[in-house]
């Protein structure tokens, strides 16, 4: 006997990329959301994803549907009232759908096969039930971010995330504004703020991380172990248990001059030259010494327009609140040590300028890059920290071309030395697509720029290019996760940061029961 | 003048663009050009020229062929009755099917079926399993084959027989029709209900004059409105298409209604076991049906009429009850069917023995070659 609520319909046709269903005109079928296709002529079953639905009917000519609206026109203007008969009969939807790939086995022996052959002719198609989710369960990440997601339907008993391991291999969150980016990196944190199993440094410059931002949000300093696990670093006046960022003038070099600004070539080779001979000392020499000196102190190898260029942008540095010429004050190698203890470092940047944000932003990442490189010649020492992974938002800032700059050199290396990169962008299209096939982990929010899905398209680890409209429909808090451990991209809906607050505070794990028990 | 300018043929050496035509007038106008390739043009300008004047000059009693009714007196406005949709109904509806699966020439195998459906409200309600037969017709026991139908049905032995193969199969169809409705009779019937079928209430089949009068009699013993509506009439009025006249004159004079036209039948009383109407039961109708009632006592036509109307509002049949059409359907050969049950028949035969050569040649047809380059 069949369940009514589960049977949705029966396969009409097609092909390996695309499955076609007709399905009963009162089902309810949404996009995105995965079905199964029970193969009649084997054990397979198949995952089918919806992306697309569309009207149906059993006439045998074209033109019926629109001479029937018509009909029904006609009616409404002359009063007439129409009814179609045996409606469940004669229309339906076709259903389109992706198939995933299929299932074999039963129970803890379940196999998961990429789709490449087809379910047999009229495969009953029902929706999924919980045994036919179980096989997910070693592909859905330790770094929890939410509930696997059945078209708009949420699957509490299926949580889902990103694996901790594949992080160094860096991860990018991409949504239009509004489409809660800021919620998923809060998330984020609040799994590692349980876990400690990575070392997570955010580089907020908004300011939303820390208490939310707006009163009825919550942030990381209200997670329960945040008195433990959670650093904080402020650029503002910030109640609480908190450090001001303070960066040694030292600790800044020639590449981060040249990340801020547009140089020239004299100019950037007079910054080398200064730096070959002042070394750590380079940034208080050029801003304390008058430029004539310069220009003798070089051998009048250079112009006096390029010192003067070079000055200005150097005292622009100089006059940060946040930049100390001592070189024994500086919070760096005290980030390091907490994210090498699997803390969350919050450096909230919300006081400081683009200018200062984007530099101490860079100052933080060269230096856990080169530590942790330093770290990879002691196996025994690389092996005792964990991956420290790097949140940037507007990474589209950093990351618009491949070569250049702290950022792109951790995206193309960062993998090896346990460095990796979560770069936060609204617009991945600016990111260079180079950099942008780096990131092996991708976190798609809604998006609702053509070139930008087209982007991360053709990026993402699985195909996702049949999946371009519903990415466009996400609602905020819905996305799709692609990485190297996933058998596809995962449909998933983020928790709400401030409702798992509340389920972390008010019941205990072990006796937390899923919302939708009974469900199935 | 009408119907010349309704065909309008353009000529074979007129140059049409189709690609902005509306879609029916670019497909009338490629059937058209298709037709007249080949056709001498000043044909069918006889032929049209033919019609038109028979539709101006009518020749009484110019066509008495069999099943054709002339109508007496005359087409008045006086006699248009208007009625209103009934707000609830019952209907059960009967219909056949047939196909020829295999023609050899000198036999043919055919498909026939009869079914019903049964309409609560507006709700299907449920359906009969088909009565379907597979029937082995060739000129040389074609008299056999429809005693046992005949007997079986009707009883007794038949006073003719069909002259031909396609005769016989349309015969045992109708009679079939006829069985399923009397067997529909005997069941639990609520009154009022209307049983409908397809066709007249005319006793076409010679002998089958008992069986009509028993189902017309039973139906008013329990009081069950007894209907056929057909899709093809063959009533004349001075030997001219009597529908449309009447369709023309109703739309003219009760413009946006449902009406009914009783119409004057005369001395068809040993043939006919009902009462003929023509009615247009929805008013956005294109089509006016003829009706045949049989009506219990008490029964006025306007509440006959009322429900049959009350379902005869669905968009793709307007003014055609939609149990009837659902039947049809539900009845109807598939070519797709016929394709199956043709093949179902070779691989039987072929299994008794029969040389696949054989089957071949005795059932090759070069019109389906003709019709794969069409």
């Amino acid at each position: 006997m069949v369940d009514e609520k589960m049977n949705l319909g029966r396969v009409t046709g097609k092909d390996v990329t695309e499955i076609v269903f007709r399905a009963y005109r009162d089902q309810d079928v949404f996009l995105g959301e995965m079905l199964i296709g029970d193969c009649q002529d084997s054990d397979r079953r198949f995952i089918l994803r919806v992306i697309n639905i569309m009207h149906g009917n059993e006439a045998s000519e074209s033109s019926w549907a629109p001479r029937t609206a018509g009909a029904f026109m006609d009616g409404d203007n002359k009063d007439q009232e129409y009814h179609v008969y045996d409606a469940d009969r004669r229309l339906y939807n076709h259903v389109v759908c992706a198939p995933l790939g299929y299932l074999m086995g039963q129970g803890n022996d379940v196999q998961f096969r990429s789709p490449k052959t087809i379910p047999s002719h009229f495969s009953r198609v029902r929706r999924a039930s919980k045994e036919d989710y179980r096989f997910l369960e070693r592909y859905l990440g330790d770094v929890k971010l939410g509930s696997l997601r059945s078209g708009e339907q949420v699957i509490r008993h299926v949580p889902v995330g990103v694996a901790s391991k594949d992080l160094a291999q860096h991860m990018g969150v991409f949504a239009t504004t509004g489409m809660g980016k800021s919620n998923l990196m809060k998330r984020l944190a609040g799994s590692v703020l349980e876990s400690g199993t990575l070392g997570l440094l955010i580089l907020d410059p908004h300011g939303e991380y820390i208490d939310g931002g707006k009163e009825e949000l919550r942030g990381l300093m209200h997670h329960p172990r945040a008195a433990s696990n959670l650093e904080t670093y402020v650029t503002r006046e910030v109640e609480g248990n908190v450090s001001s960022v303070k960066i040694s003038s030292s600790e800044i070099s020639i590449q981060d001059m040249e990340n801020l600004w547009p140089f020239s070539q004299p100019q950037v080779e007079l910054l080398n030259a200064v730096w070959g001979r002042e070394r750590d000392n380079w940034l208080p020499y050029i801003v304390d010494t008058e430029g004539a000196q310069i220009y003798q102190d070089f051998n009048e190898q250079f112009h006096e327009g390029s010192i003067g260029v070079v000055k200005r942008r150097a005292s622009v540095l100089n006059r940060s609140h946040f930049i100390t010429r001592d070189t024994r004050i500086s919070m760096t190698k005290t980030i390091i040590e907490q994210l090498h203890t699997g803390k969350v470092v919050l450096v909230d940047l919300a006081g400081a300028s683009e200018t200062e944000e984007l530099l101490i932003s860079s100052v933080l990442a060269r230096a856990i890059f080169q530590i942790n490189q330093s770290k990879f010649k002691d196996k025994k020492k690389f092996k005792e920290i964990p991956i420290c992974l790097i949140a940037l938002e507007e990474a589209q800032r950093v990351f618009n071309r491949a070569w250049g700059g702290i950022f792109p050199q951790i995206a193309r290396e960062g993998r090896k030395f346990k460095t990796g990169l979560c770069a936060i962008s609204q617009q991945p299209k600016l990111i260079d697509n180079e950099v942008i096939s780096q990131f092996n982990t991708l976190v798609i929010l809604g998006l609702a720029d053509r070139q930008d899905r087209e982007r991360l398209s053709s990026s993402a680890r699985q195909d996702i290019s049949k999946l371009d409209y519903e990415i466009q429909t996400l609602m905020t808090g819905e996305g799709l996760i692609t990485g190297p451990n996933t058998p596809f991209a995962l449909p998933l809906k983020v928790d709400l940061y401030e409702s798992y607050l509340n389920e972390l505070v008010t019941e205990p794990k072990e006796n937390k029961k899923p919302i939708d028990s009974g469900f199935f | 003048m009408r119907f010349l300018s309704f065909i309008c043929l353009p000529k074979v050496s007129e140059s049409i663009s189709f690609s902005y035509l509306p879609y029916t007038l670019k497909y009338a106008v490629i059937d058209f050009r298709r037709m007249l390739k080949g056709l001498n043009e000043k044909e069918l300008e006889n032929v049209v020229s033919q019609m038109v004047s028979d539709m101006e000059e009518p020749q009484p009693g110019s066509a008495q062929e069999k099943g054709i009714i002339e109508i007496k007196g005359d087409i008045t406005e006086s006699n248009f009755q208007a009625f209103t949709k009934s707000e609830n109904a019952e209907m059960l509806a009967v219909d056949g099917g047939s196909a020829t699966i295999l023609n050899a020439g000198s036999f043919v195998v055919a498909g026939v079926r009869v079914g019903h459906v049964i309409f609560h409200g507006k709700e299907f309600s449920g359906a009969s399993e088909p009565d379907y037969h597979l029937l082995h017709l060739a000129s040389g026991h074609l008299e056999k084959y429809y005693e046992i139908f005949f007997e079986k049905i009707v009883g007794g032995n038949p006073p003719d027989y069909p002259k031909g193969l396609e005769e016989a199969v349309g015969r045992i169809r109708a009679l079939m029709e006829w069985n399923q409705v009397e067997k529909i009779q005997s069941q639990d019937i609520p009154e009022g209900a209307v049983l409908a079928f397809d066709g007249a209430m005319w006793a076409g089949i010679k002998g089958v004059g008992d069986l009509l009068e028993r189902i017309v009699e039973q139906a008013k013993q329990k009081k069950i409105i007894l209907c056929g509506i057909s899709k093809k009439s063959m009533l004349v009025h001075n030997s001219r298409p009597l529908i449309p006249a009447v369709q023309m004159l109703g739309d003219d004079s009760l413009p946006g209604a449902t009406w009914h036209y009783p119409l004057d039948t005369g001395n068809y009383a040993e043939k006919l076991f009902g009462k003929i109407y023509l009615a247009k039961l929805h008013p956005r109708s294109r089509y006016v049906f003829r009706v045949d009632l049989s009506l219990p006592g008490g029964v006025e036509p306007e509440q006959a009429f009322g429900k049959l109307a009350y379902y005869a509002d669905d968009p793709t049949y307007v003014g055609y009850p939609y149990p009837l059409a659902r039947v049809h359907n539900d009845v109807a050969f598939s070519r797709a069917e016929v394709s199956d049950l043709k093949a179902m028949l070779r691989a039987a035969a072929l299994q008794k023995g029969m040389n696949p050569k054989e089957w071949q040649l005795t059932f090759q047809d070069f019109h389906e070659i003709l019709d794969t380059g069409r």
